[in-house]
């Protein structure tokens, strides 16, 4: 006599197996498929802000160091201006009223400074 | 248990947040249906995004007058049978050329474990019913769905349902007992 089959044995197992990772994948496939603009929206602002941040990178490196340059020989020429005006003062102030006269007088007829 | 509730009201504040939760709740049981009918992996895989796309397209339009789940095991059912039959319906093969190439798939493809014995020749019997009682059989016994939803899935009375899933039965419990 045949034993009775029992559907208990088996329950709801079946042979069927998926590839590690399958759900996730398909997921993202299907996520991909139908929402195809707000992935390009993303993807854009991905891009426009990586854009942003190298062309910043690229304006610091390049125009940091001319800055400094910059304030270097700002600061280097007024030094050169401030120490060379230390022995003119020095000159007048030994001049007479005579000499000061005639000079002044020069410097209003001279052509090159008015 | 799927809230679909909170699946309808997250559709409708962000759909696509809606959207993956609904995929999140539904991929699983959903694959291993179109699965069991279409067998290979390839295939079930194409049709399970099939389904998915077509659902995010029209889940706008979806009625809440019947379930979200039976509304996804319905597009689920059309999809697998159009992968199946679309060759038949070009008058090239025949429902058995269908289930010889499906019982063929089943003895050689990826991803079936043919070291369980018992549960490869479980499917040979399944996949040896007729095209509905294997629609009612796999509703019904796995996906555990309610004769009135499996009748919204298949638009077929429920009694006639129940005549097809005993018949089901019977003829698998043979094939187990006989081959």
């Amino acid at each position: 006599m045949k034993k009775d089959f029992d559907f208990d044995d088996i329950g709801k197992r079946t042979p069927y197996r998926t590839p590690d990772g399958f759900f996730e994948d398909v997921q993202r496939k299907v996520m991909e498929h139908a929402g195809v603009k707000q992935q390009r929206k993303s993807h854009a602002k991905l891009i426009i802000s990586t854009v942003i941040t190298i062309a910043a990178v690229w304006v610091g490196f390049l125009f940091v160091p001319s800055l400094r340059q910059a304030d270097e020989v700002t600061t280097s020429s007024s030094k050169v201006l401030a120490n060379g005006t230390e022995p003119v003062d020095k000159w007048i102030k030994e001049l007479s009223d005579e000499e000061l006269e005639e000079l002044v007088s020069f410097s209003e007829n001279d052509i090159f400074l008015n | 248990m799927i809230n679909e509730n909170k699946i309808r009201e997250a559709c409708a504040s962000n759909r696509e947040r809606g959207f993956k939760m609904l995929m999140d709740s539904f991929q699983v049981p959903i694959y291993n249906y179109i699965r069991r009918l279409v067998v290979s992996h390839e295939d079930a895989e194409d049709v399970l995004q099939e389904v998915f796309i077509r659902v995010f397209r029209h889940i706008d339009q979806f009625r809440e007058e019947s379930s979200l789940s039976t509304w996804i095991y319905r597009i689920a059912t059309n999809e697998s049978l159009r992968l199946l039959n679309g060759r038949k319906d070009e008058g090239v093969v025949s429902a058995e050329d269908v289930q010889e190439e499906l019982m063929g798939k089943l003895k050689a493809s990826d991803y079936i474990d043919y070291e369980n014995e018992l549960a490869v020749k479980f499917q040979e019997a399944i996949l040896s019913l007729p095209e509905k009682q294997r629609l009612v059989f796999n509703l019904r016994y796995y996906d555990e769905l309610e004769y009135e939803e499996i009748a919204r899935v298949l638009d077929t009375k429920v009694d006639t349902l129940k005549v097809n899933y005993h018949y089901a039965k019977e003829k698998i419990k043979e094939y187990i007992l006989n081959r």
